[in-house]
């Protein structure tokens, strides 16, 4: 394996895949496993990416389609009460932010972290989660509304712009 | 929250330092450990000009049989101490596996995790999950394999019918799990000694499959497994007691045409009974469906495009009502509209503690390996180029066939369609034409048995306008219910429909399903 490539893939991606599998599972070990299984099929793929985007873009849609199946084993559908899950995860879960943001469902957790904190536009967002536009709008009003969120309204028709921290 | 704490929450979940080298030891684990792979070949072939089918996959198949028996006496005996307590007037009974025959795993074989199984008389679920302990077959990517079942000794027939939906595709190498639903038309099916045998067969381990098109050629590469022939047994004991928790409301309100019949709720899924289309074709109005329960849990719909046969997963413990809202889906937020409510009171809501109850691993011994290469079926030309055919029988887990496809100017020539969600719709009057500038594509579709549909088969059909061009989801496809089976199933033959612009009329239209990967591409003209 070229060194040099891994550390640039991994400086590259492994928060922005971390990140995305923590906040849709809420699982430290579950993260850490689906960051492992991303980069090695991104290590094993031959296809050439068309740009940095796309590669970009086939990167979250891997993990979350590998969340997505995580998510529907039994024991995640059905063993786990969601205000349980935050205190199975880790220390990091004791933040009290954390755990009310744990305690929305995957899907709305997804969108926002998409939403907000990567800063896809609605499009994007529906594009790579493989869902309409109008669900996206849909779960982003109601996972603000299950957090509560101190959040202006969003002009949803607005393409969104790259920009971590989006303006609230 | 507010922006700064919700950033913060995010911003909290950092890998751990360790997490690199793991990576890193991972990826080179998995080049050293590629013993998996036989064959690897680049095939490189010329396309036709018509219709043309490139597809990917299929590597080695590993049968695997996998036969969980519970039968007659042999569970009284294995109750022994227990009572049994379902009567002739109860339609509620849970089974539990809690005890299992075999001890000890052993190094190479495939082992069946049966997580649970529900049973409220007429319909048996039950959970499992198969993963191989073999060194080889568990580095394996995506595992799959096809799935039957025969209940007191008979196959699906008349009385009793099945389906098996598959969750996991390479989640976790040499692993997949599902869920099979059994449904008895008869009362005598489910009896207090059931026996239930299944058969698990066609393994197919396979690694990664890669594929390049353009307009001129098809490249093809892909890894291979082993294939390697298993055949094992393994019996379980199921407890079974009666379930009481079991609600069932008959409502019966209509409210703005939809009638909100019955509302069943078991420790495993609430199903909701609706009368009413999900799509007014005068008016060209989508409704969509809301359920949550009085504590604010929006409840997720288990088959989120079925309008029919609504079943939920239970998410209720503490609830005492269970709202259903039916609302106006338009393309832009400012369009939905809440059509009606109904507020369904509930005596009580569930521990989905019940749900999971002593998972055993049902362990099947192994036999000696038999694996071998599959030099013999590797792809070769004439299995790769087949005008309007996909795949090539043996090649596949299935094949598709583009029978017919026409331009049209009213979405209603199709027929009966069952609507996507999609934005798309916009370009469609109300009288069902087409909006100035704008067609139909109406692509005749027919998927043959003995496929295994990954579980993104219909929102992955999909067309693209030019090579690297737009997916553009289809608005409209007939058999929504059939098309979206998942598991073994028999001949599927329905509709497609896109929009297309009337400028892209004349250019090669590739229409895709499977998974993020593609697995499989017909080219329409």
């Amino acid at each position: 394996m070229n060194n040099a490539l891994f550390e640039e893939k991994y400086n590259l991606y492994s928060s922005l895949i971390y990140k995305l599998a923590m906040t849709y599972l809420g699982s430290v070990h579950d993260a850490e496993d689906i960051t492992q299984e991303v980069f090695t099929k991104l290590f094993i793929r031959t296809k050439e990416f068309e740009n940095d985007e796309h590669e970009r873009y086939w990167v979250i849609r891997v993990t979350v389609n590998m969340c997505k199946n995580n998510l529907k084993t039994f024991w995640k559908r059905y063993i786990l009460p969601i205000e349980e899950a935050a205190d199975k995860t880790d220390s990091l879960h004791n933040d009290d932010t954390v755990k009310m943001l744990m305690s929305l469902k995957p899907k709305y957790r997804i969108v926002l972290y998409m939403f907000y904190y990567e800063g896809y536009s609605i499009k994007e967002t529906a594009d790579i989660l493989s869902i309409s536009e109008s669900c996206v709008k849909m779960r982003l009003k109601r996972g603000k509304e299950k957090l509560k969120l101190n959040i202006e309204e969003e002009n949803y028709g607005q393409e969104g712009v790259y920009s971590c921290n989006r303006q609230f | 929250m507010d922006k700064k704490e919700f950033i913060h929450a995010i911003d909290s979940f950092k890998p751990d330092k360790s997490l690199k080298q793991k990576i890193y030891n991972k990826i080179t684990d998995n080049e050293k450990q590629n013993e998996c792979i036989v064959y690897k070949e680049k095939i490189n072939v010329i396309k036709k000009p018509v219709l043309i089918c490139t597809a990917c996959i299929i590597a080695v198949f590993i049968a695997v049989s996998a036969v969980m028996t519970v039968g007659g006496e042999q569970l009284r005996s294995m109750f022994a101490g227990e009572k049994i307590t379902r009567d002739d007037n109860s339609d509620s009974i849970i089974i539990n596996n809690d005890a299992v025959t075999d001890d000890q795993p052993q190094e190479d074989g495939v082992s069946v995790n049966i997580d649970s199984n529900y049973c409220d008389g007429w319909h048996l679920s039950i959970f499992y999950e198969v993963y191989a302990t073999g060194e080889k077959l568990s580095l394996c990517d995506n595992l799959e394999g096809q799935v039957s079942i025969k209940v007191n000794g008979k196959p699906e027939d008349s009385k009793l019918t099945y389906s098996n939906e598959f969750y996991i595709y390479g989640s976790k190498p040499g692993t997949f799990s599902g869920e099979l639903q059994i449904t008895a038309h008869d009362p005598d099916v489910f009896q207090d000694s059931t026996s239930i045998e299944i058969v698990l067969t066609d393994f197919v381990g396979r690694n990664t499959v890669n594929r390049y098109y353009n307009s001129e050629k098809a490249e093809y590469e892909q890894l291979v497994c082993y294939k390697k022939a298993l055949t094992a047994s393994a019996d379980f004991i199921l407890n079974i007691s009666e379930d009481e928790n079991k609600q069932s409301y008959d409502v019966n309100e209509t409210k703005e045409g939809f009638c909100l019949e019955k509302v069943i709720i078991t420790p495993y899924l609430t199903q909701i009974n609706i009368s009413g289309s999900e799509y007014d074709q005068q008016k060209n109005i989508l409704y969509t469906i809301n359920v949550s329960d009085s504590t604010g849990k929006v409840l997720e719909m288990k088959h989120e495009q079925s309008w029919e046969g609504k079943w939920y997963d239970v998410a209720m413990k503490e609830a005492t009502s269970i709202i259903i809202e039916i609302f106006r889906q338009g393309t832009n937020p400012q369009d939905s509209e809440t059509i009606c409510v109904f507020d369904v009171p509930i005596d009580k809501g569930y521990n989905i503690a019940l749900a999971p109850v002593n998972s055993k691993i049902i362990y099947n011994p192994p036999i000696s390996d038999v694996e071998e290469q599959i030099s013999d079926r590797i792809l070769n030309e004439t299995d790769f180029v087949m005008p309007g055919q996909c795949s090539k029988e043996l090649m596949r887990s299935c094949t598709v066939n583009i029978e017919d496809s026409c331009i049209t100017d009213n979405i209603k020539s199709a027929g009966n369609l069952n609507y996507f969600i999609t934005d798309d719709v916009q370009y469609i009057n109300a009288d069902g034409s087409f909006c100035e500038g704008f067609s139909g594509l109406i692509i005749d579709v027919t998927v043959y048995n003995n496929c295994l549909f990954s579980e993104y088969f219909q929102p992955g059909f999909e067309l693209q306008d030019t090579l690297g061009g737009d997916w553009i989801k289809p608005v409209g496809v007939s058999d929504f219910d059939s098309a979206s089976s998942i598991g073994e199933v028999d001949d599927l033959s329905f509709k497609v429909v896109f929009v297309v612009s009337n400028d892209n009329l004349k250019l090669p239209v590739m229409c895709t399903y499977g998974s993020d990967d593609d697995i499989y591409r017909v080219r329409v003209n």
